[in-house]
């Protein structure tokens, strides 16, 4: 667990953390997001304090970070950076082995895990380890980057906007693989992106922050339904939940008219459940409509065609009127 | 056709002159690499340095070489020291410069990356810094190693040897071979430095960063290969350089009396003359310095103990040295310089030498006829329309030129100051009408030029006469009717006829002094 109390960081007069205070739960993978300024970076700094706050303290499972060696500190984190981050004059195995050498880890040990590591990331050792990084595509540069982020087997790995630079497939395709892998192996990782799908999509938890600030620190879920204010659904973009259908509930699109109809033989669903699943019963059962029951079993209301209508004009329609608003808020 | 002959002649000379050079080079660079490279990495860590380092060494590379060794002189003597220390001191800028560039245009993501990984910082020097900026480093050493082999040239006028001793000498008695036989070889070491370097730079390039990428792996681990075997032999064949002169210095400088000598041919001859009689005579071993350059160059080594024993001229010693305003009593200038050098420092004055090179100004023949020329206060007769061609010294000294000016009250048109027998070609070529020579110049037997005679007695005698340590005297004591033997047998006119071998007939003047020795019953 990182816990972050009361840390402020000030460079030549300008503050740019704010007594901000969080905690990050073992096996979480948290992605700080904010525009330019908005301090992540500099928060990710300094859980393996590259940066050191100004005031406050930096927790790690109860231990004051402030008061570790920090070489030993860094040493048990994970470090992944843009492309730059490999060393262009080493090979792969030597970018990937550097810190194991310098702890003077047992040679064949180290090898058989540097292979390992080059599988894990779906690269091919014999092929790859004895190029050099500018021999290799920036996504395959990067999963490098993250193999040798794993080298050490840390608890807690930082990445700061490790896959910014790549094009939107290879992206994606990595975002994908960093899934996989942390359902794997449940590491603790902090991950600093400009880039609210790729939050949405891989992380735990996901810190919003602005001007120094933490403005909502929740699921994805939470901040795209229930955004803290202003700002974080500007930020998120008001539109933002129709990407993530799986967030969208029945009871976000149902007809709460007075439904009059009965509800015997028709599947219905509870009021939590997605979207996507009341179009697979429409899709299945060819209903026209899906009553929405609570778990009592008692009507709460009706996805009916109209009211999907309703709700999916409300992406790209303006919701002047807010009758079928609450998505939008 | 003529050049290829002197080639043959003196290849082993050749060869010996270039390997000197090739040490003083190897031994400047590599101090300045020990220096700068320390002190570019530093200024990258402590930047309040950078500006003043940069700018001092901007201050040194700025410094006219000359000056820079002149100033060597009295702190470090003569030879190889101050030489080595003047080119490193040249050597220093590109390497910091360089050094300081390529560790502070590294990525600074790299760097943040090895520290955020948990890298110590002398770790991040070691593993990434260095490598990183290893080429551009390389870079600069090239450019230094290259300029210093043109710099080691200059430093045979303070007697460090190398190949500019060829090119000095051949200056001096407007021998072209002699010159190209220096400046050749020079030419020919600064492309293979030039080459070897590239080759390091290359080599320190990791194989991922190299501009050319066209080879396939195989192909440029073949190369390099290659390319390390290229470089493993030339850098054997300097240390095998320094191990032989190691072993040589050693059976040559061990005990002997060391013979110094300014930078004309008169000097040569007459000190190898005296260095053959001593070893002949007695059982003292002697080396030579010869080929020092001026008095300036000449007295302060014999005060620093560079060497031991030299051949100065009385007027010299009184005007230049005692600083005392001339004098034309041959007496009393000689009376006084005996007491006054043994008094002020230590050094014996012997008796004097039985030639008087003093110093006079000619004229072209043409010129004297024209203005009906015959003695210095002639010049008068046409005032403010002669230039004068003097050597820097003449132009400097109280009883040179400026004694003469305030006796005389000349006027010029012009003065140029032009070093050694280049005066005399700019007098051939009209550039100059009157240039100052010595009376035992061989010059104006070849030039046929006119001597100007010194109808005021200005210019005090310059007899020589022999220059030594207190110390190696009481050393040597030997040495004394030597010298004196020497020094009766010869005159000016035997001056005159020897040097014009020398410098005319380009003979070896070792191989002049030994002649001369032998003809006169000197040698048995």
């Amino acid at each position: 667990m990182i816990a972050f109390e009361h840390v402020s960081k000030r460079f030549n007069d300008v503050e740019v953390l704010k007594d901000i205070s969080f905690e990050i739960r073992e096996g979480d993978l948290v992605s700080l997001i904010g525009a330019s300024g908005s301090g992540k970076t500099t928060t990710l700094k300094m859980i393996n304090r590259l940066i050191d706050p100004s005031s406050g303290a930096i927790h790690i499972n109860g231990e004051d970070i402030g008061k570790m060696d920090v070489i030993k500190l860094r040493r048990n984190m994970g470090y992944v950076i843009q492309q730059t981050g490999l060393f262009p004059h080493m090979t792969i195995r030597d970018n990937i082995e550097i810190i194991p050498r310098l702890e003077k880890r047992d040679a064949a040990v180290m090898r058989k895990k540097t292979l390992e590591l080059m599988d894990m990331v779906g690269l091919a050792g014999t092929e790859f380890l004895d190029r050099y990084p500018t021999e290799l595509s920036g996504g395959q540069q990067q999963r490098v980057g993250v193999a040798r982020a794993f080298a050490t087997d840390p608890a807690i790995i930082l990445m700061d906007e490790p896959f910014s630079a790549l094009d939107p497939i290879t992206r994606v395709g990595l975002q994908d693989e960093l899934i996989n892998l942390q359902s794997t192996f449940r590491k603790t990782i902090v991950f600093v992106t400009h880039d609210m799908d790729e939050a949405i999509r891989i992380s735990d938890r996901i810190c919003i922050m602005d001007h120094g600030l933490i403005v909502q620190y929740d699921t994805p879920e939470s901040i795209l339904r229930n955004p803290a204010n202003e700002f974080v659904s500007q930020f998120v973009g008001k539109k933002r939940i129709w990407a993530s259908p799986e967030y969208i509930k029945a009871s976000d699109v149902m007809s709460t008219a007075p439904a009059t109809c009965s509800t015997a033989g028709f599947v219905s669903v509870l009021p939590d459940q997605s979207i996507l699943d009341v179009l697979e019963i429409v899709k299945k059962n060819r209903q026209s409509m899906v009553p929405v029951l609570s778990q009592e079993g008692v009507l709460e209301g009706m996805v009916t065609e109209s009211s999907l209508v309703a709700a999916f004009s409300s992406q790209y329609i303006s919701d002047s009127d807010g009758s079928e608003g609450k998505l939008c808020t | 056709m003529y050049i290829m002959h002197y080639f043959a002649q003196n290849a082993s000379q050749i060869i010996q002159y270039s390997l000197q050079h090739i040490q003083l080079t190897a031994l400047s660079v590599g101090l300045a690499i020990l220096i700068g490279v320390p002190l570019g990495i530093l200024i990258c860590y402590v930047d309040k340095l950078s500006k003043p380092v940069i700018g001092v060494s901007n201050v040194l590379q700025a410094i006219p070489s000359m000056a820079l060794l002149g100033f060597a002189i009295p702190f470090l003597g003569i030879g190889i020291v101050p030489a080595v220390v003047a080119v490193m001191l040249y050597s220093l800028l590109p390497i910091i410069k360089n050094t300081y560039i390529g560790i502070t245009n590294i990525n600074p993501g790299t760097i943040e990356s090895a520290r955020g990984i948990g890298l110590t910082k002398l770790q991040i020097l070691r593993k990434i810094q260095i490598p990183l900026a290893l080429p551009v480093i390389m870079g600069g050493v090239r450019i230094s190693a290259v300029t210093a082999v043109g710099l080691v040239t200059i430093a045979a006028f303070i007697g460090a040897g190398g190949l500019g001793f060829l090119v000095f000498s051949g200056i001096r008695t407007v021998n072209n071979a002699q010159i190209l036989a220096g400046a050749i070889p020079a030419c020919m070491l600064a492309l293979a430095v030039d080459y070897l370097a590239g080759l390091v730079e290359k080599l320190v390039t990791p194989i991922s960063l190299q501009h050319v990428k066209s080879k396939s792996g195989e192909a440029a681990r073949k190369t390099r290969r290659h390319q390390k075997v290229i470089l493993a032999i030339g850098l054997m064949l300097i240390a095998a350089l320094f191990l032989y002169n190691a072993v040589e210095n050693r059976s040559n400088s061990q005990n002997a009396l060391v013979i110094g000598g300014k930078d004309f041919s008169e000097q040569d001859i007459v000190a190898n003359m005296a260095a053959i009689l001593i070893e002949h005579d007695t059982n003292v071993k002697v080396s030579k310095k010869l080929e020092l350059g001026g008095t300036q160059v000449c007295f302060s080594a014999l005060r620093g103990g560079s060497i031991d024993l030299y051949i100065e001229y009385t007027g010299t010693a009184y005007g230049d040295i005692l600083e005392l305003s001339g004098s034309s009593d041959t007496e009393l200038v000689y009376d006084t310089i005996k007491s006054e050098l043994k008094g002020q420092y230590n050094i014996e004055v012997l008796a004097p030498m039985s030639f008087n090179n003093t110093y006079t100004l000619t004229v072209k023949p043409e010129t004297a006829q024209t203005g009906d020329l015959k003695t210095i206060s002639d010049l008068n007769k046409i005032p403010g329309r002669l230039r004068l061609g003097a050597t820097l010294e003449f132009l400097n000294r109280d009883d040179g030129f400026p004694g003469l000016q305030s006796m005389y009250r000349l006027d010029f048109k012009e003065i140029v100051g032009i070093d050694g027998s280049a005066r005399y070609i700019a007098l051939m070529n009209n550039d100059v009408d009157v240039v100052d020579a010595f009376s035992t110049d061989s010059l104006i037997k070849k030039f046929k030029l006119v001597v100007l005679k010194d109808d005021k007695d200005f210019f005090p005698p310059y007899y020589a006469v022999p220059l030594i340590r207190q110390d190696a005297l009481e050393k040597y004591p030997e040495i004394v009717p030597v010298l004196e033997k020497l020094g009766n047998s010869l005159s000016n006119d035997i001056m005159i006829e020897l040097n014009y071998q020398v410098d005319e007939l380009q003979m070896n003047p070792e191989a002049v002094a030994r002649k001369y020795l032998q003809d006169h019953g000197l040698l048995k």
